[in-house]
């Protein structure tokens, strides 16, 4: 556990933000792996498929999970603001790093990703977040590569559309302001 | 048409993937199309703000390895529960059994015991008289000549009757 923890968490924390919900996923993967520890064939190595277990783990919470309100997304906090108007600016890439690996990116990223339904979520995050192959990601979701494609496909539209509706919100909030 | 063709870029693959040709034909033609401009730049800040996402990692806690040890203990008690509950249920039959051939030999008891009580009771009877002179001798623990005790059986017995 001390080896493969570190493993599983960042696959989990790819899925889900709090940390009771990382850890539920984690569990959940260690319980699944010691029970089916018989079923391992040997054929892999054990992380990749301790990770595999943890995905499907984080596919199946996430897909029992609820969409959270529409309504969120569109309401830009105090942090939002420079935050976007710093992207607009399309300011040097450092910065961009900087910026990135905020809690304020991340904590938006998670409302904008939260408008997405579960599987459109996993796919985004699998392909253009951990940049995934589509083959792994149809072997892990147990679809088609032509479906997690159109998946891919659709969850960019939604995504891209979610933003705008964000950058609509910071136009309309500058435009109060401005008087 | 021109539209369509820088969306559908957009929404073919992620934006860090485009290549440097992809992204100049998109930055002249969003030079020229303020709807694509806004999808370019929506598509640049969701690919930004994924990034950001895939970029945050939980970190394992100390306290991890007691729990999920506690859990797997608690799942391996669960897992036995079914086998405890089949042992339960067939002992329970056997325990039922034995309490019923119990009832049944109590009362079978119960129901044999008078004729035998009855018979012991007369042989008593019988014998009591003779029963009551050896006591006593021994009670008085003085010699009774045969006679006395015959005369006393007899005379006993007789009395009996009458």
């Amino acid at each position: 556990m001390r080896r493969y923890g570190p493993r599983v968490f960042a696959i989990a924390s790819k899925f889900f933000r709090q940390r009771a919900q990382v850890e539920d996923a984690a569990q959940e993967a260690f319980l699944k792996a010691y029970t089916q520890l018989s079923s391992y064939e040997g054929r892999g190595s054990l992380v990749g498929w301790l990770s595999q277990i943890t995905k499907n783990q984080c596919i199946n919470m996430l897909r029992s999970a609820k969409r959270r309100p529409e309504s969120n997304v569109s309401e830009l906090t105090d942090r939002d603001g420079p935050w976007l108007e710093n992207q607009m600016a399309d300011a040097s890439i450092e910065r961009h790093q900087a910026s990135e690996r905020s809690l304020v990116a991340s904590d938006l990223a998670d409302r904008v990703l939260g408008e997405l339904s579960p599987d459109d979520r996993l796919v985004l995050m699998s392909i253009d977040g951990e940049h995934l192959p589509v083959k792994d990601v149809a072997q892990m979701t147990g679809w088609s590569e032509s479906k997690v494609k159109v998946r891919a496909f659709r969850a960019r539209r939604r995504m891209r559309r979610a933003v705008e509706k964000l950058l609509a919100s910071r136009l309309a909030r500058a435009d109060v302001k401005g008087g | 048409m021109r539209d369509t063709h820088i969306i559908s870029t957009l929404e073919e693959k992620s934006f860090d993937s485009l290549t440097e040709d992809e992204l100049a034909k998109a930055k002249s033609h969003i030079a020229s199309c303020g709807e694509c401009k806004s999808a370019y730049d929506a598509a640049r800040i969701a690919s930004r703000l994924i990034q950001a996402r895939a970029a945050e990692t939980v970190d394992v806690t100390p306290f991890f390895k007691t729990r999920v040890m506690a859990a797997i203990k608690e799942r391996h008690l669960s897992a036995e529960e079914p086998a405890l509950i089949r042992m339960w249920r067939a002992a329970g039959a056997m325990v039922s059994t034995m309490a019923v051939l119990l009832v049944i030999l109590t009362g079978m008891t119960i129901f044999t015991e008078g004729p035998d009580s009855q018979t012991e009771t007369a042989s008593e009877n019988l014998y009591s008289a003779e029963y009551v002179v050896l006591v006593r001798s021994e009670l008085d623990n003085s010699d009774l000549a045969d006679e006395q005790v015959v005369s006393t059986i007899y005379d006993l017995e007789d009395g009996d009757e009458q």
